[in-house]
């Protein structure tokens, strides 16, 4: 393939730049630094791809816009159109669509790398590492086209592999190491869990010696407990003790002995009581003998006590005899004085009802009105009063009916009464002058022609009114005739009935003028009071027998108290020691000197009781003196001859002393009751059974408990010692509970620990952490086994693949080599590892240099140009070469020889040959045809070689 | 010589724990926590139950790497179980449970017999009658390895059933845990009956007349290692007769390890890889894992890796949201299988998957024949093995995963180097074509 004709319309410095008729050989471009003969080159590089859009690219004053004409096969032609970064368009070819083919599917690093040579192709180290091994498949040629993907396979599978599991395959890296650390702690676990059965045997005989530990312990704590107890009982019962040898030593004397004996009593509290009740009783005495003296003036006598004493029941009688006799001779003056005063209310009443009667109440008794029948004189009374009342009755109607007849005759005589007839004359007279009146006035004026009828109807209306009330009288007066004919008729026979009653009242005025004589009554005197006056006598005559009756009964009851009083007067004189109240008359009426009597005997009963009470405390007294005497002899002791008063006070001594002796003892008791209390106590009883006393002698015997506390009690010489030694115990006993409450926590920690380790808990999950450790593991080491394995495969196909090719590789570019050295180095030969990107540069002598560090710049330059040059060749179709101004590091001879070879290429490849060396160009041989071109600051134009020499020399 | 019948068994590890990938639902705690001592319990029950003569335990009865008081206490509690039924247990201790570990531990009851590890050492058994019924011979292991080769010096009685108990790998070579071949063990022939322990895969690697070589494997395994089921032997040896050997099963979980080919789903996505584990899951569940076990009453949990293998656009998701789709695959396995009976409970998931790949293309590529000659290689040459063990690093230079070893390395074993060829195989050809293609 050729370039024919370039139109470069817009690219970096070159403007609508038209280069024609390019020749398909050699073609030499020369230009001065900053003409545009790298820009050119770089147009030409990316042709057949399109300009790239990197930043530091060419830059275009609108667009980028090429335009090449290109032949293939000789004849063809085909445009390529290049516009801004699209891709080349072909135009004019109906067999190639794209550059590419035209290119043959040179990828564009690869036609860079061989076709577009300026220095910096040549120049290899500046080239990064993974260019220089792309280059280097480049530059190795067709061979190994298929071979470059087996290192670049390899070398990905490595990588894999190495991401998962690092270079070594080491399970602690990379990918692994996750799973790595998750077994490793499974097993760290595991090997943990694996020390459990150690531990559970040392945890068993921790247990074992801890239990032991603490049972001897506990043995020990209980001795302690109860020691530490009865100390404490003996520190607080110390004192209690104490008192209790005081209190039996007192006991221990002689004295205590005569009081504490068994059969001794002493009642001090009744021996008090009977000292008092003594006392009192003495006191009593004297005041009673002292009173009796003051108030009655007697000394009192045994005789005369003994007399009261003998008559003590009638005296006392006595008083209840006083008694119902001054009832009696009250009601006696009560009665008589009642008698007195009825007879006289009688007498008055006689008096009082007929003045006549003087007599006394004998008289009346006297009287002899039973002849009268008050029966019959009543029946007479009543009959007189019946006719007498008849009479007067009749009397009076005849009187009443003799008034209504004289009323009559007046009433008839009095009505007076017009004819109806003259009222009717006197009305028409009336009306006949009201008719003339009012004609008359009706010729005044019409309107009193009225007068006339008004006139006539007042005048009706009176006369019929008239009329009416002239009748009614009328018929009154008829009436009152017919009635006083009737009333005659009455008078008549009232009349008759006066006499009929006159002529029976006349024999019953006569009986009743008998009684007024036999009653010595007035004459005048009615029938009703000779009735009443009979009625009163007759009461006062019972009365009268009544009263005489009661005098005679006053009499009597008189006599009887006169009598009684008698009695009492006569057992009063009996002792007249006592006559203090004056002096009784026997000769008199007694019952008038009852107040005396009376007194008399009050006074012989009060002297009687206060004698009766004396006698009675005389004795109470003499029990009281027995009782001392019991008292006595309960204590043992008779009553010296003294005094009981005396007695009893000796008695209260003796007494003190007892109670001072048998309260210490009941002291002596309480004391050792409380201690005993406390020894009781199941506690304390426990903690003194445990009690050994240090000889064994007495601890058998010694078996109560307030034994051992009287023997505990006397090895401590003070209460002070007690309390040390008890707190002593007391902080033994404490540090012990502690440390056994450490021991039992521990207990059960190692109980729990032991439990914990007989159960696999920990070895379940360190397997847990292992097997999914491993089984996440296992997928990576076969992954990362299988890329190893990859990576393995490949680089023996890569060693055997090397093995049979790395002599023919070369074979082309060592050729060149040799021709540009002119024979100085005979071959180039890729390195043992054919893909290391080196080479070896073999010399004529055979001698090898390993590696294109040690050649010079201009041979390195000249071994990759002629690579190059051996890889152009090979590549199909023919392609445009572009050189870059590549061989100033040539020396002249090598430079020679260099265009030797560009020369020969030309033959069949087109070259563009940029230059700024007048002297290149001028060295270029003209066996061949050269076309030459002058580019001045981005205008091209044709020259010839002279030309080009001259201008290029020219600075 | 009369017939006896007695239970062998090994390798308990009372301690370990069972490998579920990660932590548990609670309503699964009692069965993972407790899946090894109730391996033992049935054991034990077993035991009873048949009224054997003795039981055999050749090694390991506890895990070095998990002491523990609880297994410590049910060891001796089922043993006290034996004792009261008369029947005596014979212990070696294994390299997980050396001499020196049993110092440590509460004393197992009078039943159970620990042999020493001064060297071989010889036991008479007694039936109830007292009849004399079989001699032991056995040697514990005084430390986590064992290098002398006891078993030679394993002597017999005559007419008297032999019977030697040895914690051994069987490799001429180890060094570590008795170097023993089965050539040396069938050449002593005083020994009637070899009670083997340390492998956990059931084997019987010997029976003829009078005569056996027996691993019992491990009751209950506890990772996908120990895959399949779990169990141990019940013997009978009867006079003049070949051994009757038979297994009874004993784990109630059992591993099992499902690959799941997703070429199928080539253009798929996750939901139509979920539908494919769980049509996968639900077979087996209905074929009881393909396993053919004597008492399958007693599983009570499969616990599954689900390795994906094969081409399919589903592994540029799986690679691309690993951890997402990985999460989302988990969880829904497990909580779709969690409430079943038995649980199936996915452990793990593992990507194995590649890209559709058009192999065609690469057929004259001289680089792809020379990776396909490189993975033949792999396989073949020990030499190039080791280069790529080496390759591999550290963390592929565990030890075998029964040994015991840091649970932070792997072991690279035949399988896993195939996945892993396979793996890198279709990664490099993945790359190739899609970096070919890139212009």
């Amino acid at each position: 393939m050729k370039i024919k004709r370039l139109f470069i319309k817009d690219f970096g410095i070159f403007h609508n730049e038209l280069l024609e008729d390019i020749a398909p050989g050699l073609v030499v471009i020369g230009g001065h630094n900053r003409a545009g003969k790298t820009t050119f080159m770089e147009l030409l590089r990316y042709l057949p791809f399109g300009f790239p859009r990197k930043k530091k690219f060419i830059t275009a004053r609108n667009r980028h816009e090429v335009e090449a004409t290109v032949s293939i096969n000789n004849d063809e032609e085909i445009n390529i159109y290049l516009q801004g970064y699209s891709a080349p368009v072909i135009k004019g070819s109906k067999e190639i669509a794209s550059t590419s083919e035209l290119y043959n599917q040179l990828d564009p690093f690869t036609y860079q790398q061989l076709f577009t040579i300026s220095l910096d192709e040549l120049q290899y180290y500046r080239f990064s590492n993974s260019e220089k091994e792309r280059l280097h498949s480049i530059l190795l040629g067709a061979g190994l086209r298929e071979f470059i993907l087996v290192p670049q396979l390899e070398d990905f599978f490595y990588k894999e592999a190495e991401r998962i599991g690092g270079k070594l395959g080491d399970p602690k890296v990379k990918e692994f190491k996750p799973h790595y650390q998750m077994i490793r702690e499974g097993v760290k676990l595991q090997e943990e869990a694996s020390r459990q059965l150690t531990r559970f045997h040392e945890k068993k005989e921790e247990l074992r010696q801890t239990e032991i530990f603490i049972n001897e312990n506990e043995e020990k704590k209980k001795l302690l407990e109860d020691e530490v107890y009865r100390l404490d009982i003996l520190k607080n019962n110390y004192h209690l003790y104490t008192e209790i040898e005081e209190i039996r030593n007192s006991l221990n004397k002689e004295e205590a002995g005569k009081y504490l004996q068994e059969e001794i009593r002493f009642y001090p509290e009744k021996a008090r009581d009977i000292l008092d009740r003594y006392n009192k009783k003495q006191e009593l005495l004297k005041e009673l003998s002292r009173e009796i003296k003051e108030k009655y003036g007697v000394e009192i006598s045994v005789p005369l006590a003994e007399r009261i004493s003998s008559y003590s029941r009638e005296i006392e009688q006595l008083r209840e005899k006083v008694a119902s006799i001054r009832e009696k001779i009250s009601f006696y003056f009560e009665r008589e004085d009642r008698l007195k005063r009825e007879e006289n209310e009688l007498k008055a009443r006689l008096l009082n009802i007929n003045k006549n009667w003087q007599g006394e109440i004998d008289e009346i008794a006297s009287l002899e009105i039973d002849q009268i029948q008050l029966e019959l004189l009543q029946q007479n009374i009543d009959e007189y009063n019946k006719i007498k009342a008849n009479l007067e009755r009749e009397k009076d109607n005849l009187q009443e009916y003799q008034e209504r007849r004289k009323e009559l005759q007046d009433t008839i005589e009095g009505i007076k009464v017009n004819k109806p007839s003259r009222v009717l004359n006197l009305y028409f007279l009336g009306s006949l002058i009201f008719i003339v009146a009012g004609f008359l006035l009706a010729r005044q004026n019409l309107y009193f022609g009225l007068f006339s009828p008004l006139g006539i109807i007042g005048l009706a209306i009176y006369a019929l009114y008239k009329y009416t009330a002239d009748k009614n009288y009328l018929i009154y007066q008829e009436k009152s005739k017919i009635e006083l004919q009737n009333i005659e008729l009455r008078i008549k026979a009232r009349e008759a009935r006066i006499n009929d009653y006159m002529k029976i009242l006349a024999p019953l005025e006569e009986e009743l003028a008998g009684y007024r004589k036999l009653l010595n009554l007035d004459a005048g005197t009615t029938p009703e009071f000779i009735k009443d006056y009979y009625r009163i006598l007759q009461e006062s005559k019972a009365r009268a027998n009544y009263l005489n009756i009661e005098r005679r009964e006053l009499k009597q009851s008189l006599a009887a108290i006169e009598k009684e009083l008698k009695d009492i007067v006569e057992l009063i004189n009996k002792f007249p020691e006592l006559m203090t109240s004056g002096y009784i008359d026997l000769e008199m009426e007694l019952y008038l000197q009852d107040q005396r009597i009376f007194s008399a005997v009050e006074d012989l009963c009060g002297f009687k009781d206060n004698i009766l009470a004396l006698i009675i405390q005389e004795r109470e007294k003499g029990e009281l003196q027995e009782e001392i005497k019991e008292i006595y002899a309960s204590a043992g002791m008779e009553i010296e001859n003294v005094e009981a008063g005396l007695a009893l006070e000796e008695y209260m001594q003796h007494c003190e002393k007892y109670l001072y002796y048998t309260r210490l003892n009941e002291k002596l008791g309480q004391l050792q009751g409380q201690i005993e209390v406390v020894l009781n106590t199941e506690a304390a009883r426990k903690a003194m059974n445990s009690f050994q006393m240090g000889f064994a002698g007495e601890s058998e015997g010694m078996e109560d408990s307030f034994q051992k506390f009287v023997y505990l009690y006397n090895q401590f010489p003070s209460v002070d010692r007690v309390e040390e030694s008890y707190n002593a115990k007391r902080r033994e006993l404490d540090e012990l509970i502690e440390e056994l409450e450490r021991e039992k926590n521990r207990l059960v920690s190692i109980q729990r620990e032991l439990d914990e380790l007989a159960t696999d808990e920990a070895l379940k999950k360190s397997a847990l952490l292992i097997d999914e450790g491993r089984k996440n593991l296992s997928i990576l080491a076969e992954e990362y086994a299988v890329k190893k394995t990859a990576a393995f495969i490949l680089k023996k196909v890569r060693e055997i693949f090397i093995q049979q090719t790395r002599d023919k590789l070369l074979a082309g570019a060592s050729k060149y080599f040799r021709e540009i050295t002119r024979g100085e180095y005979k071959a180039i030969l890729p390195t043992e590892n054919i893909l290391e990107s080196d080479f070896q540069a073999i010399l004529k002598d055979g001698t090898i240099q390993e590696s294109i560090d040690l050649l010079s710049r201009g041979t390195l330059e000249q071994l990759f140009l002629a690579i190059r040059i051996s890889r152009i060749k090979e590549i199909e179709p023919a392609l445009p070469v572009i050189v870059d101004d590549s061989f100033v590091n040539f020396d002249s001879s090598h430079l020679m020889e260099t265009l030797t070879l560009i020369r020969e290429l030309a033959n069949t490849h087109q070259i563009f040959l940029l230059t700024c060396h007048p002297h290149l160009v001028e060295s270029c041989q003209e066996d061949i045809p050269i076309q030459y071109w002058r580019l001045e600051k981005g205008r091209f134009s044709r020259t010839s070689k002279e030309e080009l020499v001259d201008y290029l020399s020219v600075e | 010589m009369r017939k006896i019948r007695f239970l062998h068994t090994a390798d308990l590890h009372l301690g370990s724990r069972l490998s579920v990938g990660g932590n548990y639902p609670p309503e699964l705690t009692s069965l993972f926590d407790n899946a090894i001592y109730d391996a033992f319990n049935r054991l034990c029950t077993e035991a009873i139950e048949k009224q054997v003569d003795f039981v055999l335990i050749s090694g390991d009865v506890y895990d070095g790497g998990s002491r523990s008081v609880k297994a410590n206490i049910f060891f001796n509690e089922q043993c006290e179980r034996l004792a009261s039924h008369n029947i005596p247990v014979y212990v070696i201790a294994g390299n997980h449970d050396p001499l020196s570990f049993y110092r440590g531990l509460i004393p197992p009851p009078e039943n159970v017999y620990l042999f020493g590890g001064d060297g071989p050492e010889s036991r008479d058994v007694y039936d109830k009658n007292g009849e004399l019924i079989a001699v032991i011979s056995a040697c514990s292991y005084n430390n986590r390895a064992e290098s002398r080769k006891v078993h030679l010096d394993y002597k017999g009685k005559a007419g008297i059933w032999n019977i030697g108990l040895l914690h051994t790998q069987l490799e001429a070579e180890n060094n570590y845990y008795i170097p023993a071949s089965l050539q040396e063990l069938l050449a002593n022939k005083e020994i009637n009956y070899w009670a083997l322990g340390h492998l956990h895969q059931h084997d019987v690697l010997w029976r003829e007349k009078n005569r056996a070589v027996v691993y019992p494997g491990i009751p209950q395994g506890r990772d996908m290692g120990e895959e399949g089921r779990g169990g141990a032997v019940l013997v009978e040896l009867v006079p003049d007769a070949e051994p009757e050997i038979s297994f009874i099963d004993l784990s109630s979980v059992i591993y099992q390890r499902i690959e799941i080919p997703v070429d199928s789903i080539n253009k798929g996505n996750l939901i139509d890889l979920q539908r494919l584990i769980m049509e996968i899951g639900e077979e087996l569940l209905m074929n009881k894992c393909y396993l053919q076990l004597n008492n399958e009453q007693l599983v009570k949990a499969y616990v599954i890796d689900w390795v994906l293998i094969g081409r399919s656009d589903v592994s540029q998701i799986l690679k691309k949201e690993k951890e997402e789709a990985f999460e989302f695959l988990l969880d829904s396995l497990r909580e779709n299988f969690t409430s079943r009976r038995p649980v199936l409970w996915t452990r793990k998931i593992v990507d194995r998957t590649g890209l559709p790949i058009d192999e065609s293309l690469l057929e004259n590529n001289p680089i792809f024949q020379d990776i396909e000659k490189i993975a033949f290689f792999l396989n073949e040459n020990e030499s190039f093995k080791e280069e790529l063990l080496d390759e591999l690093g550290l963390i592929w230079s565990g030890s075998p995963d029964h040994e015991e070893g840091d649970p932070a390395l792997f072991h690279l074993n035949d399988n896993s180097l195939q996945a892993i060829l396979r793996q890198a195989r279709q990664a490099i050809l993945e790359e190739l074509l899609t970096r070919r293609e890139a212009p």
